[in-house]
């Protein structure tokens, strides 16, 4: 997956300093990992407008890295929290918690 | 672009978000500042000159739209890119909203270095063009001012009275500078050469041709023998000068003439230009001193044109003549502005018969571009100038009084002075001579200190007419073009009093204002005549002011 975001910044973004790469991927997992997280407790709470934005936010970060499944994933979260599904929300949350485990 | 570097604000509570943009930025020409919150963003944005801004719009505290609402405070262009999930978040509303700001623009966030840079180059050098656009309009603003200013000194006074005769005169620019030309030369005290004339076009255009006329004119008169000056060798000399020099860039009308107050006769050529409207002063009644139409060809319109002699009107006048001059913008004044039929003529006749004897001569290009407004004629359509210009009877010194101003403390002391000696030796009112001096230092002070804002020229003249009011008073009219005289409160009428004696214990300096000049006249009037302020006192004798009959 390093890889795979490597080439995306490098071609995507013209970002091809591999200690830069190295830092942004770094901080892409930091971020993603504390969205997952803040998303659980968000759901626990019944919060839609919390998960709504937490999956708009993990959305955009994804859509600069070339993480396609975390993007489809979190704007799956985002419309189920616009309708109020509490149960759709928990199984995007399941498969972003997928990717996490994939990410670590 | 070129090796300028450019400075770009970056706002997303993302750190990942800011640290990508910085990045893919990082070798392109510029230079990024990034910023998690709005305040941290506000806070830069204060301190250094951006040249656009990306923004989040969905973030914690602060959302993307009310960040540019904070700047907006400071600079109303800076272009501000909103970075949004275009694919999956756009819809009419959040494009509206981003839209309703005419410096916003909008870039996925699934955006490429490429189109990043590209949206980042399209919004700078807009904004840059604009900075250039407004800056350019800056200057030409100040260059529009400084025209104004040169071409309001190249024109004579608003008024001015000479011992033979008098003039005065409105000039109404349709945008800051004009096309109109006032030209007044004295050739001998009791003769001089007028030239009114009205340049093709509005704007810088024409008032640089305007100008270049003025000079040429006044090296006609200096270069000429006086007695050869003749309003057909003039006009063969402008049109010579607009043929030649100016290669028909622009045509002019005019009407030149030469006046001679002692012999009381006028000799004038009309080139083009509206005819001299002619009144007697007692009665009001007009008369044409041209009815043969005689005239030629505006200068500078055809270079065979001839401006033969036999062309001159030739015309005695009587001591009352008034005579009205005015550039055909006069009749272009409208009700509203598609309005096409413009100021009927005869209207305007019947409007100067009236005004011309019920008032000073001095006021009547104002007390007529203010009547033709009360009746409705408020949209000028082109520059108009309005010039009266009459004989001044020898023996109109035994009753009134009348004086140019220049704005400065001397001249102000010598023609109190001078008033109050009218007041007492010809007037024979010799206990108003002194309330004249007073009141006439005070307020003519007051003009000079705080009035003349609105000129804001220091070579402005202020009129000054004195006659009996009467049996037992004096009228006191000042004419001046400053700002509008705001009356106050008046303060205790003992405070008054004892002003009053103070003053006539230390006699007359400056500046003590409005209540001294109220106690000094109760009764005044005051009125604003598009761009002239008439302040009429009128000084009693206390015993006239209680109604007790004199010894």
């Amino acid at each position: 997956m390093k890889e795979m975001f490597s080439a995306y910044l490098a071609k995507t973004l013209g970002i091809d300093d591999p200690d830069i790469q190295a830092e942004l991927i770094a901080e892409y997992r930091r971020t993603f990992m504390e969205t997952v997280g803040q998303m659980k407790l968000a759901e626990q709470a019944s919060d839609f407008e919390r998960l709504r934005r937490l999956g708009h936010t993990l959305k955009g970060c994804a859509l600069n890295i070339g993480h396609a499944e975390a993007r489809e994933y979190s704007l799956g979260l985002e419309n189920c929290a616009k309708e109020n599904d509490l149960a759709g929300c928990g199984a995007e949350i399941e498969k972003l918690s997928a990717l996490a485990a994939e990410l670590e | 672009m070129n090796d300028r570097k450019y400075n770009v604000l970056v706002l997303d509570d993302e750190k990942f978000i800011l640290l990508t943009v910085a990045a893919c930025l990082k070798t392109g020409p510029y230079q990024v500042t990034t910023a998690d919150c709005a305040e941290d963003a506000l806070a830069a944005f204060k301190q250094k000159r951006f040249d656009a801004v990306l923004s989040d719009i969905m973030m914690d505290s602060v959302d993307g739209f009310r960040f540019r609402d904070m700047i907006r405070n400071y600079n109303k262009r800076v272009p501000v890119i909103f970075l949004t999930s275009l694919m999956d978040d756009i819809d009419n509303s959040l494009i509206n909203r981003i839209m309703r700001d005419n410096y916003s623009y909008y870039l996925n966030k699934n955006f490429t270095r490429t189109s990043l840079l590209e949206k980042l180059d399209q919004v700078v050098k807009t904004y840059q063009a604009q900075n250039e656009i407004s800056q350019l309009e800056k200057k030409i603003e100040s260059d529009l001012e400084l025209a104004t200013q040169v071409q309001t000194a190249m024109l004579p006074p608003w008024v001015h009275f000479t011992d033979y005769y008098m003039f005065s005169f409105i000039y109404r620019p349709l945008f800051k500078i004009s096309g109109d030309l006032f030209e007044w030369i004295p050739i001998t005290p009791t003769r001089c050469l007028c030239v009114f004339g009205d340049i093709s076009g509005h704007g810088i255009h024409s008032a640089l041709a305007m100008t270049a006329v003025q000079s040429i004119l006044k090296q006609l008169t200096v270069i000429q023998n006086p007695d050869a000056l003749r309003p057909d060798r003039i006009l063969r000399q402008l049109n010579d000068f607009f043929c030649e020099r100016l290669n028909m860039c622009s045509y002019m009308t005019c009407l030149v003439g030469i006046w001679d107050f002692e012999e009381n006769r006028l000799i004038y050529h009309d080139a083009g230009h509206p005819d001299l409207l002619c009144f007697h002063e007692k009665t009001g009644e007009s008369f044409d001193p041209n009815p043969r139409r005689k005239g030629s060809l505006p200068v500078g319109m055809l270079r065979e044109a001839e401006y033969p002699e036999s062309n001159n009107v030739e015309l005695k006048f009587t001591d009352d003549t008034v005579f009205l001059a005015h550039t055909d913008g006069l009749w272009d004044i409208g009700t509203h502005p598609n309005d096409q039929s413009g100021v009927d003529v005869k209207t305007f006749q019947q409007l100067a018969s009236a005004a011309v004897k019920d008032n000073y001569v001095v006021e009547l290009p104002f007390r007529l571009a203010a009547a033709l407004r009360q009746i409705g004629y408020d949209t000028p359509m082109d520059d108009y100038s309005l010039i009266v210009l009459k004989k001044l009877s020898p023996d109109s010194g035994k009753s009134l009084f009348i004086r140019q101003i220049p704005l400065d403390a001397a001249a102000i002391d010598r023609v109190t002075q001078d008033a109050s000696e009218f007041v007492e030796k010809t007037l024979k009112l010799e206990d108003l001579a002194g309330k004249t001096e007073i009141l006439l230092s005070e307020f003519l002070v007051n003009i000079v200190k705080h009035g003349q804002g609105t000129s804001g020229k220091t070579s402005d003249s202020i009129a000054l007419l004195i006659q009996r009011h009467e049996e037992n008073g004096v009228s006191v009219t000042v004419l001046d073009r400053g700002r509008l005289w705001e009356s106050r409160e008046f303060e205790s009428n003992e405070d008054l009093d004892r002003l009053l004696s103070e003053l006539s214990r230390s006699k007359a300096e400056s500046g003590r204002g409005i209540p001294l000049i109220r106690k000094l006249a109760p009764q005044i009037s005051r009125r604003h005549l598009c761009g002239l302020n008439e302040t009429i006192f009128i000084i009693q004798r206390d015993d006239a002011k209680t109604g007790r009959k004199e010894k």
